[in-house]
């Protein structure tokens, strides 16, 4: 018969990092302590580890969701402005012409992850989690301390993501100058600067979402 | 005259009894999920149950403590639960009001009070 000891696995560690954004910190240790080791508990009795991953998606899922439903409205209220936030912006570039002109993989990566990283550079990778967690959910029992790291972490990846969308469109500019043809120069610089316009919209989008997720937490948490 | 904060709604009621039943060394919240499952057949979902054991607390009818880490729970503390003796006046209370409520009625009775349409 095979030991508990050797049966003892780890529920999948994507789960629990959802479901850890979901819950109120003062119950992420008995909460997931307890799914943990029920989830042992269902390997050790037989299950598979396909099913023991599965029961553990469904509680990660029906728990999330009644916290999310639990959360006060005001938590909610910042999920729906950003929700109607990105809805709005969609629509208008629809409106505008076609909605491909305005997605550009390259552009998203020379601001987003740059931006994030460079935030948790200058603050740390629990600023960033704490930071998500307050912007979209619930927290009770947090100290000041990490509340004021949590917003540095924000309002850095938020400049940052402006000085990114900056800096990619210096980049692009200077390609473009580089390429130019004086033969079909007006016919060139149109959809070059068209994409290259796209990195500083990213940028300054993504600084607007993050300057109203300053706020709340000014708003919630540190205002004197 | 009671207190509305002093009654106890059967949700509560049987988490309360829970604990009594699983003693301080073993009342949190994996036990009690389980211990409900086995006995009464109920499942109940975690948020729900931890929701409850808070609001427990918050009326004053239980006490909770932290407990060590363990590996088996990827080095997550145990939240152990204790009725007090208030907690325990409230039990009491619950049980005597459903003994006077209960007495001198049966179930068979029951459809004759409930009208003509149940009367079968």
């Amino acid at each position: 018969m095979l030991s508990k000891q050797t049966k003892t696995r780890s529920p999948p560690s994507w789960a629990t990092y959802i479901l850890e954004l979901f819950l109120p910190i003062e119950l992420q240790n008995p909460v997931l302590g307890d799914l943990q080791e029920e989830y042992n508990q269902c390997v050790v009795t037989g299950l598979s580890s396909k099913q023991a991953n599965a029961w553990y998606y469904r509680q990660v899922f029906t728990t999330a969701i009644y916290y999310l439903w639990k959360g006060k409205v005001s938590n909610m209220a910042y999920l729906f402005s950003f929700v109607f936030f990105m809805a709005i912006s969609v629509i208008s570039m629809a409106m505008a012409s076609s909605i491909d002109l305005y997605f550009n993989i390259a552009s998203i990566i020379i601001v987003l992850p740059t931006a994030v990283v460079l935030g948790i550079a200058a603050t740390s990778t629990d600023a960033f989690k704490l930071a998500t967690r307050l912007t979209f959910f619930e927290a009770t029992v947090v100290s000041e301390k990490a509340i004021k790291s949590a917003r540095r972490f924000i309002s850095v990846t938020g400049n940052q993501c402006l000085w990114m969308g900056l800096i990619g469109f210096i980049i692009g500019s200077i390609s473009m100058a580089d390429s130019a043809d004086s033969d079909n120069l007006i016919a060139f610089i149109g959809p070059a600067l068209g994409v290259n316009f796209l990195t500083l919209l990213y940028g300054v989008m993504l600084k607007s979402l993050c300057y109203s997720a300053e706020q709340k937490l000014l708003d919630r948490y540190l205002l004197d | 005259m009671a207190n509305k904060e002093n009654y106890l709604g059967e949700f509560e009621h049987i988490i309360l009894l829970t604990l009594l039943r699983l003693g301080d060394d073993n009342a949190y919240g994996m036990n009690v999920r389980a211990t409900l499952k086995e006995l009464v057949n109920r499942d109940v979902s975690i948020g729900a149950l931890y929701t409850t054991l808070e609001r427990l607390e918050k009326k004053g009818f239980i006490n909770s403590k932290i407990g060590d880490a363990t590996s088996e729970r990827g080095g997550r503390a145990k939240r152990y639960f204790k009725l007090n003796a208030k907690g325990k006046e409230a039990l009491k209370a619950t049980r005597d009001n459903l003994d006077i409520l209960w007495q001198g009625v049966s179930l068979r009775q029951m459809p004759e009070f409930c009208g003509s349409g149940y009367a079968k």
